[in-house]
């Protein structure tokens, strides 16, 4: 049986779409059958950010409707042969999508992949709340400041109610959070909430802080997951996310400048 | 006093006249004792706190908290005494059947009834401040121990709520009797909802959008900035929100 992670946030623009190709590569990567899912009918990206939006022929709505089976809709990916895209359609509006049709393609997947990776769009509208009904964990993807961490706390409140997990009274869905774009210089010079004050609003477990850098930008225009560029200090900190999502502990990294020392920086070390 | 025009359903236009509807807001005269004396003393020092506002001002006599199947005597006496500080009184509403037959010979319109749940309205005043009413605590209080996120509502109704853990900005708490805080409050505080002027507000790290008791709000922009962040007790004392340290 697959475990359902949904990736959402309310605010637009904070990065849930390039956390669900990190997240989904990432498993995929440490040997797990992961398929990732754009739930934003009408303006996908998911297929941009993973590379693949040159071969998509059948989409999630078509695998609803029962236009393609959900092997001809599913988009294997040419770095992992664990992953597997299933794109938004793009010329459909939401209203193809309905919980019952969700319902039954995410019964089918869990069949034949260890995690199902459902990226939400923006909002708390239909699309969003399809997205989080069938999850079994959640990660909220939030900026640190103030309109973004209004929203990842509305849509915390709606995961807590209007899920399946909710309504049927089962143990709840994991709510996990995930602060992307985090700056400590600007932090500390007081034009960004730190990492404290967002945890202390949200009151929810930390499952990373991912750095702003530029490389995402140039990831998401090459079609690669930034979770490939090694290099990258958003990059690892997308791998110890993932790390953390299995189980492991980790220290939060890249959360505080950078001191250097005297010898640093008499010798620019 | 607000007065938009609504426009009417069709009617036959008849050239010089129309009969349209409008809404107004009236200040209510809440009458729950037949003591003449003590309203005289009441309204002598309201108007004289707010002259231009009662100099010819649309008054109802609200009669929905006086007892109800007992005779008003000082009835007739009331009316004119309204009228010689300078109002005038047009209605009344929550009567009797004997009061209101009482007012159509005294020439008063019957008001249609409102519902109980009232906003705050500074000028509805009683004739005296209502004796210290026991808060409902008929139910046990409701307690929440779960973050209330922005955009949910909890109501604990007919007792008090008791928050353990924080109340969101763009989250509402309610109840009808007092609402007690132990972890950060930054969304709204409603407490004693069903008209109830002796509900309290304690609150351990105070920081609300906008605070209310019995209908008698104010937003955080008008908030004691001492309070802030402190351990705070909100009571109602006549129609101001008194804050104090606790």
């Amino acid at each position: 049986m697959a475990r359902i992670i949904v990736v959402t946030s309310g605010k637009g623009g904070v990065g849930k779409t390039t956390t669900s190709a990190a997240l989904a590569m990432g498993l995929a990567a440490r040997g797990h059958r992961t398929v990732v899912i754009d739930f934003d009918v009408g303006l996908r990206n998911l297929d941009l950010v993973m590379g693949c939006e040159r071969r998509v022929v059948f989409d999630l709505v078509n695998a609803i409707q029962g236009e393609a089976s959900l092997r001809q809709a599913l988009i294997k990916d040419k770095r992992n042969p664990n992953l597997f895209i299933l794109a938004a359609s793009q010329t459909r509006d939401k209203d193809a999508l309905t919980l019952e049709g969700v319902g039954k393609v995410l019964e089918e997947l869990a069949e034949s992949f260890d995690y199902i990776v459902c990226d939400s769009p923006a909002g708390i509208e239909k699309g969003a709340t399809l997205a989080m009904y069938y999850a079994d964990d959640a990660i909220v993807v939030t900026n640190p400041e103030v309109s973004s961490v209004r929203d990842s706390d509305r849509m915390i409140g709606i995961l807590s109610s209007k899920s399946r997990r909710a309504e049927q009274n089962l143990e709840p869905i994991t709510e996990r959070l995930l602060i992307t774009r985090y700056s400590p210089q600007r932090v500390d010079k007081g034009e960004m909430l730190s990492l404290e004050d967002v945890q202390d609003i949200l009151a929810l477990d930390l499952i990373g802080v991912i750095p702003e850098s530029e490389s995402v930008l140039n990831s998401s225009n090459a079609g690669i997951p930034i979770i490939l560029d090694e290099e990258s200090n958003a990059g690892q900190a997308y791998h110890d996310m993932v790390d953390r999502y299995l189980g492991e502990e980790l220290p939060h990294r890249f959360t505080k400048i950078e001191k250097r020392g005297l010898f640093g920086r008499l010798f620019g070390g | 006093m607000t007065d938009p025009t609504k426009p009417a359903p069709a009617a036959p236009r008849s050239g010089a006249f129309d009969f349209r509807a409008s809404i107004y807001t009236l200040p209510c005269l809440q009458i729950r004792r037949d003591d003449a004396d003590a309203l005289d003393a009441f309204l002598s020092e309201q108007v004289a706190r707010l002259p231009k506002f009662f100099e010819q001002a649309p008054v109802v006599i609200d009669l929905s908290q006086y007892p109800a199947d007992e005779p008003l005597h000082s009835f007739p006496m009331i009316v004119g005494m309204i009228r010689g500080y300078g109002m005038t009184p047009v209605g009344v509403r929550g009567a009797s059947e004997a009061l209101r037959e009482q007012a159509r010979l005294l020439e008063l319109a019957v008001m249609p009834n409102l519902r109980q749940r009232r906003r705050s309205s500074p000028v509805s005043a009683s004739v005296e401040p209502a004796p210290e009413q026991k808060v409902s605590t008929n139910s046990s209080p409701l307690i929440v121990d779960q973050p209330v996120r922005s955009g949910q509502r909890i109501y604990a109704r007919g007792g008090d709520l008791i928050l353990l853990a924080g109340v969101s900005s763009g989250a509402e708490v309610m109840a009808d009797g007092h609402i007690h805080a132990y972890a950060p409050v930054r969304g709204r505080m409603l407490a004693g909802v069903r008209d109830n002027p002796s509900a309290r507000i304690f609150c351990r790290q105070f920081g609300p959008e906008l605070v209310a008791i019995a209908g008698r709000y104010q937003v955080s922009e008008d908030l004691p900035q001492k309070h802030i962040g402190r351990p705070v007790q909100i009571r109602l004392r006549g129609d101001t929100l008194e804050f104090a340290s606790i």
